[in-house]
């Protein structure tokens, strides 16, 4: 028999730095989980990724045991890593820190096209690009 | 410590972008509630520095309108929580537990009525880790029903709530050590030390330190912690055995195993047995 499901938790959270503070605990507690056993498992299986922000939904089951399946870093990242840029900018409207090229923007909606709320690869690519300038890249 | 939650129902292509700027804001990461509406929740602890942080992060949110218009009808709340609403919310669902043959686990807040041959570790794990409901906890209480002998020496690295310690103590040990490099798991352990009526030095230290310091090495140790935290500790949990002594090295998962298995062997540990339950697996390893 499946175990019935009692909550879907998503969250984006450091790789391998996962802490029992919030956002983990106040999302995971009221649900009996253990937070503990959660960061733990977490930050084993996102060892290799550290510095990264991992998305990560968490199915939590009647008994309070727990699964989780880790997700395509956020487009921020992505788009960060095709730009060549370690941060964004802090004034997107007048400060410009880097470019990405629509095929990169493409590529990128394409990859998280499966963890997002759209099955239109052309509201993907939307929302890609609004990200991308609202960070400051340029996309050309 | 108290937390204001800040609570942002947002257009849903905004999603990445808003989520972006919480988590490069020092929150620590977000909650996203994507099911109906887009809704992120971030924390920010009560300090002083509170007032200046939401109001930047005010700033970067208009900021954002540029770019997605539908930003401009934000719906942004912000409410306190307080860390005893959501930190315990888990208890209630902690019950007496057997592990093995002979050892039980049960909350202290909850009655027990044990038969003669249950040995009962009496644990409130608080936040630390270890309420002997993780696979890589049972597989070590297991290993140490089998390996503790009355008046062995056992050291437990990495202790937790301490609940291996005390196993290996109520097990028989007649001396027992428990280390943690995390203040609170040692406030933890000490407490659930004290409640066991067990005889355990419980020490906030580093393996090393405590080998440094003049310890005997010991028959049986337990380390359930993880394999990237097992493989730079190879030498010293070596040091920390005598020949012939076992260390039950938990807290791996898939090609972990392999990355022990080898910084191990080279300090002269090999691996006797291999337990696995679920996705964890657990090295019996003796040094030669």
């Amino acid at each position: 028999m499946a175990k019935k499901i009692q909550a879907i938790v998503k969250l984006q959270i450091p790789a391998g730095k996962a802490t029992p503070a919030p956002p983990v605990g106040t999302a995971l507690g009221p649900h009996g989980v253990n937070i503990m056993a959660f960061t733990k498992e977490f930050n084993e299986k996102t060892r290799e990724n550290v510095g990264l922000i991992i998305p990560v939904v968490v199915t939590i089951f009647a008994d309070r045991s727990f699964t989780f399946a880790l997700k395509t870093p956020p487009a921020a990242v992505l788009l960060r890593i095709a730009a060549g840029v370690e941060a964004g900018s802090n004034n997107p409207n007048r400060k410009k820190v880097g470019k990405v090229t629509h095929q990169q923007v493409e590529e990128i909606a394409r990859r998280k096209l499966p963890d997002l709320n759209t099955e239109s690869i052309e509201a993907a690519q939307r929302m890609v690009e609004g990200t991308a300038r609202s960070m400051g890249l340029e996309v050309v | 410590m108290d937390y204001c939650e800040i609570r942002l129902t947002i257009p849903p292509d905004a999603l990445e972008a808003v989520s972006n700027l919480l988590v490069e804001a020092d929150t620590g990461g977000v909650v996203i509630d994507d099911e109906h509406a887009a809704v992120l929740r971030a924390y920010l602890p009560r300090d002083e520095r509170l007032t200046t942080r939401l109001q930047s992060l005010r700033q970067s949110l208009s900021d954002l309108v540029a770019f997605f218009p539908g930003l401009a009808e934000l719906q942004q709340e912000e409410r306190t929580v307080h860390e005893e609403d959501w930190a315990n919310a888990w208890r209630e669902h902690f019950h007496p537990t057997r592990i093995g043959e002979r050892l039980v686990v049960a909350p202290t807040w909850e009655d027990f009525l044990p038969t003669p041959n249950d040995v009962v570790v009496r644990l409130d794990p608080g936040m630390a880790f270890g309420t002997g409901t993780h696979p890589s906890t049972i597989l070590c209480l297991r290993a140490l029903e089998e390996l503790v002998q009355p008046g062995m020496r056992v050291l437990d690295i990495g202790t937790g709530s301490g609940i291996l310690a005390i196993a290996a103590a109520l097990l028989g040990a007649a001396d027992v050590v428990a280390l943690d490099n995390d203040p609170l798991a040692v406030r933890v352990a000490r407490q659930n030390v004290e409640d066991n009526r067990a005889r355990i030095q419980v020490h906030y230290a580093e393996l090393k330190g405590v080998l440094q310091s003049g310890f005997v090495p010991a028959d049986v140790a337990t380390a359930n912690l993880t394999a990237s935290t097992l493989v730079p500790l190879a030498a010293d949990i070596a040091e920390a055995l005598r020949p012939g002594g076992i260390v039950v090295a938990s807290g791996i998962v898939g090609t972990g195993a392999h990355e022990v298995e080898e910084a191990f062997a080279a300090c002269g540990l090999h691996i006797i047995r291999s337990e696995r339950l679920e996705d964890w697996i657990a090295l019996w390893v003796q040094r030669v």
